[in-house]
């Protein structure tokens, strides 16, 4: 059975945008049920805009940079799997 | 004995502040210092690692979403014994899946691997175990004690 379509590796310095197929924040999409409502303050909601800060010096996995709801900056590793999956590239 | 406890320096920080201060070496470079995660128990942080590599960091990682976090620190004040802090609130994850108990928060020089140089160490008031889709959040200092990450000379 051939390949599907390989989806690209996230690029250090660009940035891209988090549209999960689910619609789902990040952290409730893992968790499967709906979190706390501190802890959904504290996810990362579809529409999220990232910056690919490096990747992983151990792992290669990337480290995302991106902005929470109450305007801190957060990094957050990703599943490369997952990120070609759930991020669009910004133009 | 070389257990490290609250907001120590570890070994190879020790070693960097006596050299530039007594003008032996020109000091580091300014540059970004990161705060990871230690699921090291309470009594077995040993102050003379010097990386993140060492048999008794116990990193976090990052297969759980967990990435290290601009520590941020404040200037250090003109006082005696002389202190900073974290200037902001500090978020771990959301992690994807649940990456144990941490007792320890430790600054080091890059935000990642283990080639990392260790500079502190901070004793977390309580251990705290995070679930999947859980954060993890750490209040900006204010000089106060127990009030963020606050490392003294």
């Amino acid at each position: 059975m051939p390949a599907g379509p390989q989806a690209a590796p996230p690029q250090v310095g660009e940035r891209y945008t988090y549209q999960p197929a689910d619609g789902k924040p990040h952290g409730e999409s893992h968790k499967g049920s709906p979190l706390t409502a501190e802890m959904t303050e504290l996810d990362m909601d579809a529409g999220t805009e990232v910056y690919v800060l490096d990747l992983d010096a151990d792992s290669g996995w990337p480290h995302l940079q991106w902005t929470d709801k109450k305007g801190l900056p957060r990094i957050t590793t990703f599943d490369p799997d997952e990120f070609a999956g759930d991020f669009q590239p910004l133009p | 004995m070389t257990l490290i406890s609250q907001g120590q320096l570890f070994q190879y920080a020790e070693q960097q502040a006596l050299q530039a201060v007594f003008r032996l070496v020109q000091s580091p470079a300014a540059a970004a210092t990161y705060m990871a995660l230690s699921q090291t128990a309470v009594g077995s942080l040993q102050s003379t690692e010097t990386t993140m590599a060492g048999a008794t960091i116990s990193e976090y990682a990052t297969s759980t979403g967990y990435a290290r976090q601009a520590y941020g620190p404040t200037s250090p004040t003109a006082a005696s014994p002389s202190q900073l802090w974290n200037t902001a609130q500090i978020t771990w994850g959301p992690f994807t899946s649940a990456p144990g108990t941490c007792y320890w928060g430790i600054v080091c020089t890059a935000a990642s691997g283990t080639a990392a140089n260790t500079i502190a160490s901070f004793l977390l008031a309580s251990s705290r175990t995070p679930g999947v889709g859980d954060s993890l959040q750490c209040a900006a200092g204010t000089g106060a004690a127990g009030v963020g990450f606050i490392c003294q000379v």
